[in-house]
């Protein structure tokens, strides 16, 4: 499930969650390259979907999924295994980031963010393990926060969220590595996507000075990270969580 | 639809095949016997195994988290599980 299949091997099946931007796109086109044929989701982002599905000819597949929604999980595995093939390998990359003080955040806000980025990923795993399991081969990996592990102020569901996936992450892969299936976590540092977009200049300024290494994170070097630990190149390798972040937290 | 016999037949065969059974014959594991613990020892994750088995076997959806630990308790529970399962489905 690793490097590019010869002619006549068929290529792995990988599902990503969250694939038509940022990092998810930068992982479904690394995932691509590397032989896989890539099941990717979006929610809002149909023509970017529909683009990146077409750029890649055939070795990605786009289908609409909201985390929220607590019965697609079990339909979408099924619906991709029946069309693209068997999932060798799940990346749950998408997430929802909304930040608030948690003295102003109501009820519904927490359950939101906690449901949608902590249990959209326990219900992807739970859609994908049984037949991982079965064919006693998988590699899960979710996508974490900096925020898990390193305060931020506005975040305290977000980082709730994201500070689950690892606990998750690591009791998951206690419990199905038995049958050869793995599950590990990242950590990206701070990448200039659309979905930071909104951080404060200053922030940004503050986050990028403490990295050890100048040319800071890329969408690519997570999706390579990601790549990574999704293939059998990191064989010996569960429960862990792997940071991307130029050194902001050495 | 199958009989239940020939689907408490076909299942003894699934275990032994799907989880790999060491040492074990279809016709080792009885009817009622418990499948879990003391039993044929299978745990939780064995369980997993044989829904997708059986999902495969007979053509039906099985969601993990809407099976009751109890279905998985004999042969003959599963068998009833797996025949309710095929007279629900569409023709």
């Amino acid at each position: 499930m690793t490097t590019t299949p010869g002619p006549h091997a068929p290529r792995p099946v990988a599902l990503v969650t969250g694939g038509s931007r940022g990092i998810g796109r930068a992982t479904v086109e690394a995932l691509a390259a590397d032989g896989f044929t890539v099941a990717f989701t979006w929610r809002e982002s149909e023509a970017e979907a529909q683009r990146l599905a077409e750029r890649l000819e055939g070795r990605a597949v786009p289908f609409r999924f909201d985390l929220r929604d607590r019965t697609r999980p079990g339909n979408l595995v099924h619906e991709i295994e029946e069309q693209v093939g068997p999932i060798a390998g799940l990346v749950n990359n998408a997430g929802v980031r909304r930040d608030g003080l948690l003295a102003t955040l109501p009820d519904e806000g927490w359950d939101d963010l906690l449901d949608a980025n902590l249990g959209g990923v326990f219900r992807c795993c739970r859609s994908v393990i049984p037949r991982m399991l079965h064919r006693r081969r998988g590699s899960i990996v979710n996508v974490s926060s900096m925020t898990a592990v390193h305060g931020l102020a506005g975040q305290t569901a977000y980082g709730a969220a994201k500070a689950g996936i690892l606990g998750l992450t690591r009791s998951l892969a206690r419990e199905v590595g038995s049958r050869g299936v793995r599950v590990n976590a990242v950590i990206p540092g701070f990448v200039p996507t659309a979905m930071v977009a909104d951080v404060p200049p200053e922030k940004v300024k503050a986050l990028r000075s403490a990295e050890a290494l100048p040319a800071g994170v890329t969408v690519e070097g997570v999706a390579a990270a990601i790549l990574f630990l999704l293939s059998d190149r990191s064989a010996a390798i569960t429960g862990q969580t792997l940071v991307i972040d130029a050194g902001l937290l050495a | 639809m199958p009989d239940t016999q020939a689907v408490r037949s076909r299942i003894k065969t699934l275990i032994v095949d799907a989880l790999h059974l060491q040492g074990t014959s279809p016709s080792d594991i009885g009817d009622e016997a418990p499948l879990f613990g003391e039993g044929l020892g299978l745990d939780s994750v064995d369980a997993l195994e044989l829904m997708v088995a059986l999902e495969k076997e007979y053509g039906i959806r099985i969601e993990g988290h809407q099976v009751g630990k109890e279905t998985f308790t004999s042969v003959s529970t599963l068998a009833a599980f797996v025949q309710g399962r095929l007279a629900a489905k569409p023709s």
